[in-house]
């Protein structure tokens, strides 16, 4: 994994124990979450039933090449179904090592099979007839060309895709510790995360005192080799996205916004980019409207507090939103009621957890993932009536 | 077509895959599907037990993966 796409090795070992949680959740609960369900009405019986689809085909990324799979996979078997595995095509020996470690675990042999094809080839994947379900996480637009062909066949999608999740620091945060949670979210595997903090709006009374010690916290983060494990920033998954993402960056700065800390393409090999943090940033340029996959921080200032919870809102995508203030109770009603997002988190940053449901609104897609609503994504929820 | 993994740290061409041709994909959907036909008909006992193993394994290999 580490080879593979760049990831910092503390975090890949983190990656593989979460993804071993995952596993060990779904063999704890599963039985429970699919127990039959007998529900009076004025049949003799009438029962819920919860049963496999069959084949389910995962389309998935490159950013966490193993917690994205068997994060869909241990629900999915758990449940009966079979699985199917297109991964990013820069991430096969990952692909492959997955299909190993169930083969190892005494799963059938072909229970869980990947398909070293390119993403040309997944469209005739969906239209065969034993596929019976897809479900993605990746980008947008690769979501809508999936979920296009899939609707076509009449098959069921979970889409988990990308997002822009605003973090909001309020006049009464403790600024300390909302600068540690935004640094750290927005850094996450190198800044590639769908749900890295990507967009801080923060209350102008505070914006000052919140942009200098941001600044600090990015430029102390170690860039470098993703095998030294003192490694924080890695090189980007692939020089092309890499060069994408100073695009965006470059684009912003033309549009007007301000650079505090990095900006430039390092030399030499590899697919680096360094911490890069914008101020300034408003409608328009690409680090307000559009997602940065990369350790790039947008800083926007809110006149007040109805502002900001705008502008958060004020996105196409809606996966994760965060809120810090020493109100906890203001905090989260702002979470509950007012912030437009698949999860809100109030005075810490947004994760994924396996007991949690995970997944996005807009643009960030459909359906969720983990908890017992993700393992009711692919099952055929059966009534039974018998008069 | 060829799949190709690099290291992007170093710009290493670490392995080239083959890409599967049509027939080679539908060859492992059909096993797939008759994997399916009897494990779905196992119990949650049975396959929690694998799942759990499979976390065991996780646990062995977190550390010295070379992927």
């Amino acid at each position: 994994m580490t080879q593979e796409m760049g990831k910092p090795i503390a975090g890949a070992i983190t990656e593989v124990e979460k993804c071993a949680f995952v596993c060990e959740y779904y063999a704890d609960n599963a039985e429970n979450f699919l127990a039959p369900e007998i529900i009076q009405t004025d049949a003799s019986i009438s029962k819920v039933l919860y049963q496999p689809l069959g084949i389910v085909l995962a389309v998935m990324p490159w950013n966490f090449p193993l917690w994205q799979v068997f994060r869909f996979a241990a629900p999915a078997l758990m449940a009966g179904n079979a699985a199917l595995l297109k991964h990013a095509s820069n991430v096969c020996g990952s692909a492959l090592a997955i299909e190993n470690i169930f083969c190892e675990a005494g799963f059938p042999a072909d229970i869980f099979r990947t398909l070293l094809i390119g993403s040309t080839k997944v469209a005739r994947v969906i239209e065969n007839p034993l596929v019976k379900a897809v479900t993605l996480t990746g980008s947008t637009p690769a979501g809508r060309a999936v979920a296009a062909k899939a609707g076509k066949m009449l098959k069921k999608t979970v889409l988990e895709l990308g997002g822009s999740d605003p973090y909001i620091v309020l006049a009464d945060a403790d600024i300390e510790h909302a600068v540690q949670n935004c640094v750290t979210s927005r850094l996450i595997n190198s800044g590639q995360s769908c749900i890295a903090a990507k967009r801080f709006i923060v209350e102008k009374s505070v914006s000052k005192s919140f942009t200098e010690k941001f600044v600090a916290n990015m430029k102390s983060k170690r860039c470098g080799d993703p095998l030294d494990e003192t490694t924080e920033i890695g090189p980007q998954a692939r020089k092309d996205l890499r060069d994408d993402l100073h695009k965006q960056v470059q684009s912003s700065l033309d549009k007007g916004a301000r650079l505090l800390l990095g900006g430039k393409v390092p030399e030499g090999p590899g697919a680096y980019y360094p911490a890069t943090v914008l101020a300034d940033v408003v409608p328009g340029m690409p680090a307000y409207d559009e997602e940065l996959f990369g350790p790039v921080a947008a800083i926007i200032t809110a006149e007040d507090e109805d502002e900001a919870i705008r502008i958060a809102n004020d996105t196409v995508f809606g996966l994760g939103a965060a809120v810090f203030t020493a109100n906890h109770k203001h905090g989260e009603k702002i979470a509950s009621e007012q912030l437009n997002a698949g999860a809100c988190f109030v005075n810490c940053l947004v994760k994924s957890d396996p007991r949690l449901p995970f997944g996005g609104i807009g643009d960030s897609g459909y359906g969720r993932e983990l908890g017992h609503h993700g393992i009711k994504e692919f099952v055929n929820i059966k009534t039974v009536y018998v008069a | 077509m060829s799949l190709e993994s690099k290291n992007p740290a170093t710009d290493e061409l670490l392995q080239t895959y083959t890409e599967m041709n049509n027939q080679e994909v539908d060859e492992i959907i059909n096993c797939v599907e008759d994997d399916f036909h009897t494990w779905h008909k196992t119990s949650f006992t049975d396959r929690a037990k694998l799942m759990r193993s499979a976390a065991t394994l996780l646990k062995i290999k977190k550390k010295n993966w070379q992927i």
